[in-house]
């Protein structure tokens, strides 16, 4: 009896510490979608003021939804209708490098969404450096699909959701000891195996951090500093890799091809292309 | 509950309109009008003569002298018809006659006269020819026409095609009407017209079929009239081909010679399907004049006027004043070409293209209707004070001239603007080949505002570490214990040493339980037994033997080479000997001891469940 009781208790509290976690969550997301709804109405106002030819009432506008979403991002809730609308606003506002840097936020988040892709190769033909990092060929795109169309917590849930699959099916093997249940498991096990390797490589890609240069024109020095010379000149809205962080200096690899008017045989392209850029020029992704 | 309350609408709709149509109605001239359902008869056949009284239904019945050779077989009968078009009622009361011929001959029947309210009406005449009986004549198959009934077909249904004049102008509106006749009251189903090909017309619909009653030749028909609104496309002699259509007629055979009623009932008849072909139409069509042709002459045909609107007069250097210019009237509106701003006015302006909307008002006796032009146009300074006269022109047809419809400029007020205008519409590309759509400008896709999928992206499980860690090991866990289980389910199953084994604490706590109820029923002998049963056979399970090969006298030696510790085979050998005891000198040993022994019996087996 009392060995009942206490599964019983244990039970609720369960059920009261997931209830109590969702009904806090619903509330908090009724509040961002109040602060999400009022910034874009900013953003449409800021853009009726626009095409009314009313510049300061458009800044204006475009300012608050800003702000805005950006107060959305601090409290914690990430979306990437968030990043999507701040990047329009930062582009409305004369910053298409901060554009570039929220729309590939988004792109993480919303991977299937066409009109991220639409804006960022509208902003890219206007850059100087417009080169993209990580473009992949088609055929590989549709072979792997699901890595380029699933987010990575889309693509953590169907791996759970095939892992559950496959413990059931095993565990079907076990009782009732039929021979077609091995294709099955053999089915899952294939897709678990596939579906963890992408996860790892998703995670991984992801865990490379990746830069927006949102200065007009941006310095790559020899070293962290001031004081080392200028190696080359890059302009708003390329992409950089940060392979380094030192004293509010970034080392970056960049993706656009820079001549070497030295010519030095020996040296690697990859040695080239990298150099320090100040922390204040760029935005991570 | 909406047929209700539409039922009501009706009934109100009706109780006001009636009384005011009536009032309408009767205050028509009365008409006298005889028909026959034929006019070609056979001597000992049926004819039906109506006399119909439009415009009052108070009068008498109208004095009708048929010729001495027709036989009156019944009649009169008399019905009444209300009909409301378009709030006007039509009353209509018929005196119905059946008559029979008996002599051949050429008759003429009426007129009928009528005396209502003082005033003498008189009727049509017609006439009646009356024949031997003949031969068949119709399209009907003789074969199978077995009644032996003969009908003919010809005359109760036909088709004319007719036009409201002969003779056109190019893009003038001609009215075609397609007219069915079929006599009244003959049921003719599946009704299939072919419109005449109008490929050198643009052809408008004019309305719904009108449906009316006429008398033709004396006989009664239902015309049924589709009308049609043709513009010439091109000049000199055009004819419309010939409609064409189909229908069945469903004859009832006359089953009873002496029938007064027609043969023709309908339902449940033989179906003779009809073909009709109208006359071809010929039309001369005319040129329109060269003479006096104005230069802004678009093709537009007909009659029309022409309002103009611009919205809004006081703008600044940039901003969009729309012009809106109405030409409405009769003839081909679609087809009506763009009005003129004169060009000289507008080269402080500039234009975009023109946006145009038809709206047809009436397809009653030809097309009426507007046509709408939207223009928007931007003062490119602060000169411009005026926006251009417009014009437009047309032929008239009736008077055979040209007309021109002017409106003068109107006056504008423009004001410098600061601001510069950033967007630039101006059509580069003119020269582009046809289907080309030329990007105006370039500019990033609207904001996302899906609340649906509105949700914290940022708590993926994938950042839980922990819980992930429970998903994906507690499975495994799962399927770890189910291993186990399905093990030891298999071994109980299959090792018979290893069931019994395990089974065998279960069999003793089992045994142990009825030797206490033996000792609760005071039954020393047989508790003493059961005891002494259930350790021999706890250690037979445990060492997998028969129970009987486990006696007194060997059971310490097997213990102690099993490795069972001197203590328990001590107990062990003095609860059995108590149990031998207890079973021979039943009477002698208290409850007390029997308990004893109990307890004594199950810590044996507790410490052999251990050791063995």
């Amino acid at each position: 009896m009392r060995q009942k009781n206490i599964l019983i208790i244990f039970i609720l509290s369960f059920v009261f510490l997931f209830a109590g976690s969702y009904l806090a969550d619903a509330f908090a997301r009724d509040d961002q979608a109040d602060t999400f709804f009022r910034a874009n109405k900013e953003y449409s106002a800021g853009q009726k003021a626009m095409a009314e030819r009313k510049k300061e009432d458009a800044v204006g506008k475009f300012e608050q939804a800003v702000s805005l979403y950006e107060q959305l991002l601090e409290s914690g809730f990430i979306n990437g209708q968030i990043y999507y609308n701040l990047g329009n606003a930062y582009y409305r506002l004369g910053a298409p490098g901060k554009a570039i840097m929220y729309y590939r936020r988004a792109e993480e988040l919303l991977p299937r969404d066409a009109d991220i892709k639409a804006n960022i190769n509208l902003l890219k033909r206007d850059f100087v450096d417009g080169e993209t990092f990580g473009q992949k060929p088609e055929i590989l795109k549709v072979a792997c699909f699901w890595y380029f169309y699933l987010n990575l917590s889309e693509i953590t849930s169907v791996t759970i959701y095939i892992y559950l699959a496959l413990i059931a099916s095993i565990l079907s093997i076990i009782f009732l000891r039929q021979q077609w249940i091995r294709k099955i498991i053999i089915i899952f096990a294939s897709c678990f195996l596939v579906l963890v390797i992408s996860l790892g490589l998703k995670a991984y890609n992801q865990s490379v951090e990746m830069g927006v240069v949102i200065a007009d024109e941006s310095n790559i020095r020899y070293g962290p500093g001031a004081e080392y010379e200028p190696r080359f000149k890059i302009h708003e809205g390329a992409e950089v890799r940060i392979e380094e962080k030192k004293d509010k200096w970034y080392k970056v690899y960049v993706f656009v091809d820079v001549e070497d008017v030295h010519d030095d045989e020996g040296k690697k392209e990859t040695e080239s292309k990298t150099g320090w850029i100040p922390e204040s020029e760029i935005g991570e992704i | 509950m909406m047929r209700k309350v539409s039922t009501i609408i009706m009934f109100v709709f009706m109780l006001s309109v009636i009384p005011a149509a009536y009032a309408k109605g009767v205050s028509k001239e009365v008409k006298v009008v005889i028909s026959v359902d034929k006019n070609r008869v056979e001597i000992g056949s049926h004819i039906r003569l109506t006399v119909g009284v439009e415009g009052a239904f108070d009068t008498d019945i109208p004095e009708l002298s048929m010729p001495e050779s027709f036989s009156l077989m019944f009649g009169p009968s008399v019905s009444t018809q209300t009909t409301i078009i378009n709030n006007v009622v039509k009353v209509f009361r018929g005196f119905m006659y059946g008559f029979s011929p008996r002599e051949k001959g050429r008759f003429e029947i009426g007129p009928v006269t009528l005396e209502y309210k003082g005033k003498t009406y008189t009727s049509n005449s017609i006439n009646i020819e009356v024949v031997e009986r003949t031969p068949f004549e119709s399209i009907i198959d003789e074969k199978s026409d077995t009644s032996g009934q003969r009908v003919d077909i010809n005359k109760m249904v036909f088709v004319e095609l007719t036009t409201d004049k002969a003779e056109a102008y190019i893009y003038e509106e001609i009215v075609q009407s397609f007219k069915l006749y079929f006599q009244k009251g003959l049921p003719i189903d599946d009704l299939d017209y072919v419109a005449a090909s109008t490929k050198s017309f643009l052809a408008e619909k004019l309305g719904d079929e009108r449906r009316y009653e006429e008398v033709r030749d004396g006989i009664l028909y239902n015309v049924i009239e589709l009308r049609t609104a043709l513009f010439p496309l091109v000049s000199g002699k055009i004819e419309i081909p010939p409609a064409s259509f189909k229908c069945n007629i469903i004859i009832q055979q006359q089953r009873n010679r002496g029938s007064l009623f027609d043969e023709f009932m309908g339902g449940g008849g033989r179906r003779y399907p009809v073909e009709r072909s109208t006359e071809p139409v010929k039309l001369v069509i005319k040129p329109l004049p060269i003479v006096d042709r104005p230069e802004d002459f678009t093709g537009a045909v007909g009659k029309y006027t022409m309002d103009v609107l611009a919205k809004p007069t006081k703008v600044k250097v940039g901003d969009p004043i729309t012009l809106t210019i109405n030409i409405r009237g009769e003839g081909n509106i679609q087809t009506i070409g763009e009005p003129l701003l004169a060009p000289d006015g507008m080269k402080d302006f500039k234009a975009y293209d023109f946006e145009a909307k038809v709206t047809i008002t009436d397809r009653g006796y030809g097309i009426k209707g507007e046509k709408l032009f939207n223009k928007v146009i931007e003062p490119q300074s602060e000169d411009s004070d005026v926006i251009p006269g417009i014009s437009f022109s047309y032929f008239d047809p009736e008077l055979e001239q040209y007309k021109t419809l002017t409106y003068a400029p109107i006056p504008i007020e423009v004001e410098s603007s600061e601001i510069e205008i950033p967007i630039h519409l101006s059509v580069d590309g003119a020269g582009m080949a046809k289907g080309q759509v030329k990007i105006l400008t370039k500019d990033i896709l609207p904001i996302m505002s899906d609340l649906y999928s509105f949700d914290n992206q940022g708590s993926a499980i994938y950042k839980r570490p922990f819980i992930l860690s429970i998903i994906f090991i507690i499975p495994i866990l799962i399927v770890v214990a189910c291993i186990y289980v399905q093990r030891q389910r298999e071994l109980l199953h299959t090792d018979v040493g290893y069931a019994r084994k395990k089974r065998a604490m279960a069999h003793a706590q089992k045994h142990l339980s009825n030797a206490r109820e033996l000792l609760q029923l005071d039954n020393p002998s047989e508790f003493y037994a059961t005891l002494a049963r259930t350790i021999l056979k706890h250690i037979a399970d445990k060492l997998n033997v028969t129970p009987a090969s486990v006696t007194s006298d060997n059971i310490y030696d097997i213990l102690e080479e099993r490795g069972v510790s001197n203590d328990v085979i001590k107990e062990l050998r003095q609860c059995l000997e108590s149990c031998d005891y207890g079973r021979f000198s039943s009477g002698q040993l208290s409850k007390a001891q029997m308990e004893s022994t109990l307890d004594t019996s199950e810590q044996v087996i507790m410490h052999l469940e251990k050791q063995l």
